[in-house]
């Protein structure tokens, strides 16, 4: 299993941990507050019953009926007093109807005085009984009100509780965010650098935590591009040192192929060997030159390019009439000289292995140009399809005099270039065919 | 100037490529100087002005940027950049310099004598205009049996290539030309070529027949097909 990310790992440790705090405090709240609030209660309870009772008996005493005595006393809170005499009882109010007090609490409290918390009809009541001379004093207080107070209270608790928890994670989220700016911004110079900006660089953060980071980054990046700028200093080297002997050797050759009409035969087709070979490896050295500063910084410059035109600039190059080029006018915004030498590469490519260049189809897909460039050969093996693109590979019935295989390698080089696609498959007409796709706006 | 034979300056430190050249340009009847060196060149076109110079650009002591530059600034003679450089900023740079074209090494002798030639046509044999005739495009007057070009009637010097270029585009009326149907037929090139070759050279031309270069009114650019004179 994946695990999660740091972002997540850090909001997610933020939430439960205010979570719990939140709630070990809210849960603790609650407990004293219900507690209190309770004691408290029953306390009032018992005063007021106290009274109750002690009003009672002086009215009793004084000769009244015992109904009198009851609906003398003060209503508070819906509290119902009531009074056993023997085996009868006597009450105001019916609330609460006598049968339904519990029978211990009435023995307790005939005894020494009681007090018990109920449920009667699901409601809660607070029952206090004690004994009145001969008889017994029950007052009962209806609990509703604080137990709904209690549960408000539990509710804006957990409400709280809830949010802390949120707030929390927000914090965490936030948190991690701020932590992971210069770890977002090593990845976007990593990718920078990666995409060929060698001048990326990240700036000081001013943090002695973070800036060693920073540092390391910019001298690897540093590094990287000394290493580059050296690399492209040996391949000019290079390639200037290999074609002005080249050009010599094939200037020279190009004379003496002149002057074959005035040579023996025999010499002349020394000179037609010497003359062939040396333009194979010219091509060769200049494919290969080409293919060596590719992707080395290569400078982009976009324009609208109709794609259309190119291909029918291309096909006459090659020799052949323009009529081949079917499809709209297609314009789209990339180097011309990358896409120039993708649709020359591949064109040349099917003149000289692909039996020749039959047809090249525009087709404008919105987002993209799809070119189709088919030929007249015996297509290609699917084995092959997919090794076409590496230097030096060519198909088996290929001429081993006709080129090094670097053309399509070439293609795809300039293709990446400008974020250019090219594949190759079956053409409809049988050969080969080989497709790139241009994306409308170069991204760069 | 009366002279027959076309004389051509190739600039080249390699002494076999300096022979090829020069075998080839003889065989096409041109005389041929030869120089070593920018210094030995520069010293050599005091003497004798050629018709066209072949220039290396990695010269041993001068560099060729700084040759075709000192060239271009005392003449309109045409310069092709023969060199061993293809990186972007050294070919910009050649033709920013001053030059009209430029060939990399190797080069197969065909495509560069077919280049050569075409900076050496004769403009009254192969224009094809009527004599006497004057293509017209605002302030700016192409005479084609002079080979002349003139802004408010005053006469104002262009090379041939530049004179080609500007025939082409006032003889299309309005029209659009591609940078690649300006170099097949103005350079002479069989094959796709750079169309860095003509921006620099429309960017030079500019300089010379618009007020403004900066703002052109005559020769306008349409971004990714070509150029155009204003109709």
């Amino acid at each position: 299993m994946k695990s999660l990310g740091l972002r997540w790992r850090v909001t997610i440790t933020f939430a439960i941990l205010s979570l719990s705090v939140a709630a070990i405090v809210s849960g603790s709240t609650y407990a004293v507050a219900s507690l209190y609030l309770s004691t408290q209660r029953t306390d009032a309870a018992i005063t007021r019953a106290s009274l109750d009772a002690r009003a009672v008996a002086a009215s009793l005493r004084a000769g009244s009926a015992p109904g009198e005595s009851l609906a003398q006393l003060p209503v508070v809170d819906g509290s119902q007093p009531m009074l056993r005499i023997g085996e009868q009882w006597f009450t105001s109010t019916v609330a609460v109807p006598p049968d339904l007090l519990p029978a211990s609490l009435l023995d307790q409290g005939a005894e020494s005085g009681a007090q018990q918390r109920v449920e009667i009809a699901g409601e809660p009541y607070l029952i206090i009984a004690m004994p009145l001379d001969t008889s017994l004093f029950v007052e009962v207080f209806p609990l509703r009100t604080l137990d709904a107070t209690l549960t408000l209270g539990g509710w804006g608790l957990v409400a709280v509780t809830v949010l802390a928890g949120a707030l929390g994670a927000f914090l965490g989220w936030y948190v991690a965010r701020r932590l992971l700016v210069p770890v977002d911004q090593l990845g976007a110079g990593a990718l920078a650098l990666a995409d060929g900006d060698l001048n990326t660089r990240l700036p000081d953060a001013g943090d002695p935590d973070l800036d060693p980071i920073a540092h390391a980054f910019n001298e690897m990046a540093e590094a990287v591009q000394a290493r580059i700028a050296r690399e492209q200093r040996f391949a000019a080297n290079v390639s200037h040192e290999l074609r002005s002997p080249m050009t010599a050797i094939s200037g020279v050759t190009d004379l003496l192929e002149e002057r074959t009409p005035e040579m023996a035969p025999q010499d002349a087709k020394i000179v037609d060997h010497l003359a062939r070979q040396v333009r194979r490896l010219s091509r060769m050295l200049i494919d290969l030159l080409e293919i060596s500063r590719m992707g080395a910084n290569e400078h982009i410059e976009t324009e609208p390019i109709d794609v259309r035109a190119l291909a029918a600039q291309i096909v006459r190059a090659q020799g052949l009439s323009d009529d081949i080029v079917i499809g709209p006018p297609a314009v789209v915004s990339t180097d011309g000289r990358h896409l120039e030498r993708v649709f020359d590469n591949i064109a040349r490519n099917a003149q000289s292995h692909g039996e020749g260049l039959r047809e090249v189809t525009i087709a404008d897909q919105g987002e993209t140009v799809a070119v189709s460039f088919d030929d007249a050969g015996p297509g290609i093996d699917p084995e092959l399809a997919d090794r076409i693109f590496e230097p030096f590979v060519r198909g088996e019935a290929a001429d081993p005099t006709s080129g090094a295989g670097l053309g399509m390698a070439i293609a795809l080089e300039h293709a990446q270039a400008i974020a250019a696609m090219v594949s190759v498959g079956s053409s409809p007409l049988g050969g080969a065919r080989v497709t790139v796709l241009i994306p409308r706006v170069e991204v760069s | 100037m009366l002279r027959m034979m076309k004389t051509a300056l190739v600039v080249e430190d390699d002494p076999t490529i300096r022979m090829v050249l020069r075998t080839n340009l003889e065989n096409d009847g041109l005389r041929v100087l030869e120089a070593e060196t920018a210094e030995a060149a520069l010293v050599t076109v005091q003497d004798d002005m050629p018709d066209i110079v072949l220039v290396d650009l990695r010269l041993p002591g001068i560099h060729g940027f700084d040759l075709v530059r000192s060239l271009r600034a005392n003449s309109e003679v045409p310069i092709i950049i023969v060199t061993a450089n293809t990186d972007s900023h050294d070919v910009v740079a050649g033709l920013e310099a001053g030059a009209d074209d430029y060939v990399t090494k190797p080069f197969v002798t065909k495509e560069l004598m077919a280049r050569i030639r075409r900076q050496l046509r004769r403009p009254l044999t192969e224009s094809g205009a009527e004599e006497g005739s004057v293509l017209q495009c605002g302030p700016l007057e192409l005479h084609q049996d002079t080979c002349e070009v003139r802004r408010d009637g005053i006469k104002v010097p262009v090379s041939r290539i530049e004179f080609d270029v500007l025939q082409a585009l006032m003889g299309a009326q309005g029209r659009v030309l591609s940078r690649d149907y300006l170099l097949r037929t103005v350079w002479g090139y069989s094959n796709a070529g750079d169309g860095r070759v003509v921006d620099n050279l429309i960017y030079r031309l500019r300089g010379k027949i618009e007020s403004d270069p900066s703002r052109p009114e005559l020769l306008l650019t349409i971004r990714g097909f070509g150029y155009r004179m204003k109709a």
